[in-house]
C-alpha cells in the first residue's frame, strides 16, 4: 500500500496535478490541486494516509483559481466538488484550510449511508466518547489534546454512526484549530506537527494538527459509543463531571446533526440507540491536566 | 453526443445497462448523474431490478445515500402542500398544483427519484389579492421588494413574484398562467381548468389534466431560460409520455389540447428531443407519426447544448454560447421587444445576488 | 358531534411522529414539522392518547384523568389547556376541520 510519505516531492506534485486519490476512513477523495498550500498541507499533515488506487473515487475536489483578474492579482482560491462551487473564494495561501473545509462540506451533503453528527470522536479501551460541538467550548482543544495522550482519533468535526450497527467510523484527518488554541497545543505538546498557520479567516487564525499515526493506521476500526460528552472550559475551579439527562442531550444531538431530517426515521432511531447506550454527562474543567484526568477515570 | 452523455442516457433508458458497468464507468457515472439531478432515479431502477449486488460497494453507499434523499425529497414536499392547503384550502377555489408537487402528490412515476423546489400552483387571476394576503398571514413573503420586480412580474409575468416561508425556508410560485401574459402564445387558464384531475386526500386540490401535464412540462422546458436541470425535465417528461400512452387515444388527445391551447411549436420540440435523446415512449409506429415538423440546426444545436449542460463532461464544445442563445431566446418568446430591451438593460445594470 | 363547540385535536398530518422515552423524559420528533422537542409527560400523554385518534379536548381530559392522582385533579384542566396550546405552537397537532 502506497502512502503520502512514499511519495517523492515530484510524484506527489504530479499526482494532485492530475487527482490524487487520498483515502480518510471510508472515503476516497480524488484531489486535484496545483496550489503549494494544498501540497504542503497533505506532504506534512497527510504523511501517514494511503493513496488508493481504485477507480472509484467518492468525491472529485479540486481547489483552484476562478477564471479572471483574481488569478494573478491578490490571487483567489476556490473550493469546488463536481459542479457544486459551495463557498466564496479564499485567498490563495489559505489553500489547504479551504480544502479541509470543503472536505467537511462534502461528507455533510451527501454522505447520507451514515447519520453525521457536529461533534468530535476519540476511542479508549474499546469506547468511544462523543463531544458534541457547543460553540466556544473549547472542544477542539480538548480533543487535541486527548488525541496526544492515549486517546485514538476518529474524527475532531463529523461523526459517522452507522445506521445499521451504531457503530462510530473513523477519519482521522488533521485536527483543525484555531486563535489560542493553537498557542495551548504547542505548549501542551512541543513535539506536535503542525501545518502553516492561516491567519485572518473568517474564523481568525487557523492552523492544522497532524494526527498520530496510530489513529491514521487504524482508520477504518469502526468502534461502539460509550459516553457523550459536553466539554466547557471556564476560567477557574476543579474539573467537574456530573451527568446530564438523556432527553436533552438527544435534542441537542439532533439539532447538531447535519443529516438528522434528511434521514427522517432511521435518523431518530439511529440517535435514539446511540444515546441509550451512552453516559452523557457535562464537564467543566480549567487545566488540561485536570481534564485529561478525568477522562481517563471515565474510561476506567 | 459524446461517450460520457450517451452512457448516462443509456442506463436511463435501459437500467439493466447498470450491471455491466465497470469501476472507471461508475466513477464517471456517479457525478454525472448526480450532477443532472438524475441520481436517485437511477438508485431506485437499480433496487428495482434488484441490481445491489452487482454495484460496487463504494459506488452502492452513494445510491443508498441518494435514495435517502429521495424519500427525504417527498416526505418534503408531501408536507409543504399541507401547510398550502391549510392556508388555502379554505378559499374554496380550485387550486391546482404544477410540476414536481403534482406529480408527487398524484403519485405519477415522474415524481420518482425527484429532487422537488419550489412548489408551483395555478390559480384564478381574480384571487391573486385574497391568495397574497392569505399566505402572507401564514408566514410567506416575498422576496422580491423592489418596485420593479414587483411590476414585471405582476404586470408582465403570469405569477406574483416569489414567496418564502419565513420559518421552513420553502419557496412558493404562484401562477394564474402558464405562460407570461406578454408571450408569443396565448394559452387560456381557462381551457387548462377544463381537464383537471383531483387529487387524492384534498378536497379543492388538483392536478392538470394528462395531456395539459405533459404541455405543461415541454412548454416549462422549450420556453424557460434555465438550463440547470434541462435533462432531467427532459427526462420527466419521457416518463410521462411512457405512463400516459397507455391509454388509447392519448396521442390524439394530446395534440387536440395542443392545438386549442396554441402550444404546438413546445409540443414539436418536446417530442423531437424526447425521441432523440431516449427514444420511443411508445410503439414505434405511435411515436413516429407524432414527431412534427424538425426543428431548424440552430435550435437543434443550442437546445443540445442546453441538454448537456448537466455536465461539463458532456460537451466537447463551446457550450456557453448555446446557452446565451437559449436565454434569450427564452426571454425573446416572454417579452416583445419594446418591454425585452429596457427589462435586460434593467438587470445588467443592477448587481445580482450570488446564488447559495 | 353537533352539540359540541370544541374542536377535534389531530396529530398533524403529512408526516410521522416520534417519540422515545429516555429516563422517563419524552423527546419527540414529527418528520413533516421538523423540530426535535423534549416534552412533559402530560404532553406525552396527549400525543399517545392522539395516536390512536382525534379527540376533542373533554375526551383528552377523561382520558388523563385516569391516571391523574385525586390531589392532582385540580391541576389538569390548566395543565391541559397549556399543553394543548404548547403543543399546537410547535405544529405536532391541529383542529381537525370538521369532524366527519
Amino acid at each position: 500500500m502506497t502512502r503520502v510519505r512514499d511519495l517523492s516531492d515530484l510524484a506527489l506534485r504530479q499526482q494532485l496535478a492530475r487527482g490524487l486519490n487520498l483515502e480518510t476512513g471510508p472515503f476516497v477523495f480524488r484531489i486535484q490541486s496545483d496550489e503549494t498550500p494544498v501540497f504542503t498541507g497533505l506532504r506534512r499533515l497527510y504523511a501517514d494516509f494511503p493513496v488508493s488506487d481504485e477507480a472509484v473515487a467518492d468525491f472529485h475536489v479540486r481547489i483552484r483559481r476562478p477564471p479572471g483578474l483574481r488569478r494573478w492579482y491578490h490571487p483567489q482560491v476556490r473550493f469546488e466538488h463536481d459542479r457544486d462551487i459551495p463557498f466564496l473564494p479564499l485567498p490563495a495561501r489559505h489553500a489547504f484550510a479551504a480544502l479541509e473545509w470543503g472536505m467537511n462540506w462534502c461528507i455533510a451533503g451527501y454522505a447520507h449511508h451514515y447519520l453525521t453528527l457536529h461533534a468530535a470522536v476519540l476511542e479508549r479501551n474499546g469506547r468511544a466518547v462523543l463531544l458534541p460541538g457547543e460553540p466556544g467550548a473549547g472542544k477542539s482543544t480538548l480533543t487535541a489534546a486527548l488525541s496526544l495522550s492515549g486517546w485514538r482519533l476518529l474524527t475532531d468535526e463529523t461523526a459517522l454512526v452507522d445506521l445499521k450497527t451504531g457503530l462510530l467510523w473513523p477519519m482521522a484527518r488533521p485536527i483543525n484549530l484555531k486563535n489560542n488554541s493553537i498557542e495551548i497545543i504547542q505548549a501542551f505538546a512541543p513535539d506536535a506537527i503542525f501545518g502553516d498557520k492561516a491567519v485572518d479567516t473568517h474564523k481568525g487564525t487557523v492552523a492544522h494538527l497532524k494526527p498520530t499515526t496510530d489513529a491514521v493506521l487504524r482508520m477504518h476500526e469502526p468502534c461502539p459509543i460509550g459516553w457523550v460528552v459536553f466539554p466547557r472550559w471556564l476560567n477557574q475551579g476543579g474539573p467537574r463531571l456530573k451527568a446530564r439527562p438523556r432527553a436533552d442531550t438527544f435534542v441537542f444531538a439532533a439539532e447538531n446533526s447535519f443529516n438528522y431530517s434528511v434521514l427522517g426515521e432511521t435518523g431518530f432511531r439511529t440517535l435514539e440507540r446511540l444515546i441509550r447506550q451512552a453516559e452523557c454527562y457535562d464537564f467543566r474543567y480549567h487545566t488540561l491536566e485536570d481534564a485529561l484526568a478525568s477522562f481517563e477515570r471515565l474510561a476506567g | 453526443m459524446n461517450a460520457a452523455f450517451q452512457r448516462l442516457l443509456a442506463v436511463l433508458k435501459n437500467a439493466q445497462d447498470l450491471a455491466v458497468l465497470t469501476p472507471e464507468d461508475w466513477d464517471a457515472l456517479l457525478r454525472h448523474a448526480r450532477s443532472a439531478g438524475l441520481l436517485s432515479r437511477l438508485a431506485l431502477d437499480a433496487r428495482e431490478l434488484q441490481l445491489w449486488d452487482a454495484i460496487p460497494e463504494r459506488v452502492r453507499r452513494h445510491m443508498e445515500s441518494a435514495l435517502v434523499i429521495a424519500e427525504r425529497q417527498i416526505r418534503a414536499v408531501t408536507w409543504e402542500v399541507h401547510k398550502v392547503y391549510e392556508a388555502l384550502g379554505p378559499l374554496g377555489f380550485p387550486i391546482v398544483l404544477l410540476k414536481g408537487a403534482a406529480y408527487a402528490m398524484g403519485n405519477l412515476p415522474a415524481a420518482r427519484g425527484r429532487l422537488f423546489g419550489d412548489i408551483d400552483l395555478l390559480v384564478p387571476r381574480d384571487t391573486l389579492p385574497e391568495v397574497e394576503l392569505r399566505l402572507q398571514f401564514h408566514g410567506w413573503h416575498s422576496n422580491h421588494k423592489d418596485a420593479y420586480d414587483q411590476r414585471y412580474y405582476r404586470e408582465w409575468m403570469h405569477e406574483i413574484p416569489p414567496v418564502t416561508h419565513i420559518s421552513r425556508g420553502s419557496t412558493l410560485d404562484v401562477h394564474h398562467n402558464i405562460l407570461p401574459l406578454t408571450a408569443r402564445l396565448k394559452p387560456r387558464a381557462d381551457i387548462l381548468r377544463e381537464e383537471i384531475v383531483p387529487l387524492p386526500g384534498y378536497p379543492n386540490l388538483y392536478r392538470l389534466g394528462d395531456a395539459d401535464l405533459v404541455l405543461h412540462s415541454a412548454t416549462h422546458l422549450f420556453h424557460e431560460g434555465e438550463w440547470a436541470h434541462g435533462l432531467r425535465d427532459l427526462h420527466d417528461l419521457y416518463l410521462l409520455l411512457i405512463h400516459f400512452s397507455t391509454q388509447p387515444g392519448f396521442m390524439d388527445h394530446l395534440m387536440e389540447r395542443a392545438r386549442r391551447l396554441d402550444l404546438i411549436q413546445p409540443l414539436g420540440l418536446a417530442l423531437y428531443f424526447v425521441h432523440r435523446l431516449f427514444g420511443s415512449w411508445a410503439d414505434p409506429a405511435t411515436t413516429a407519426v407524432t414527431i412534427l415538423k424538425l426543428p431548424g440546426a440552430v435550435q437543434r444545436w443550442a437546445f443540445m447544448q442546453g441538454f448537456a449542460h448537466a455536465h461539463p463532461d458532456f460537451s466537447e464544445t463551446f457550450t456557453p454560447a448555446g446557452l446565451l442563445y437559449l436565454y434569450l431566446r427564452a426571454h425573446w418568446l416572454r417579452m416583445p421587444l419594446y418591454l425585452l430591451i429596457p427589462h435586460l438593460l434593467h438587470k445588467m445594470g443592477r448587481k445580482t445576488p450570488a446564488k447559495g | 358531534m353537533s352539540g359540541s363547540t370544541q374542536p377535534a385535536w389531530r396529530i398533524a398530518p403529512a408526516g410521522t411522529l416520534l417519540t422515545a422515552e429516555f429516563d422517563g423524559q419524552t423527546v419527540v420528533y414529527h418528520t413533516g414539522v421538523g423540530h426535535t422537542h423534549w416534552i412533559s409527560p402530560v404532553a406525552a400523554a396527549v400525543l399517545h392518547e392522539l395516536a390512536s385518534r382525534p379527540r376533542d379536548r373533554n375526551a383528552l381530559r377523561a382520558a388523563l384523568a385516569t391516571w391523574v392522582g385525586p390531589e392532582d385533579l385540580p391541576l389538569l384542566d390548566e395543565a391541559l389547556d397549556e399543553t394543548l396550546d404548547n403543543l399546537a405552537k410547535l405544529g405536532l397537532i391541529e383542529p381537525q376541520a370538521d369532524t366527519p
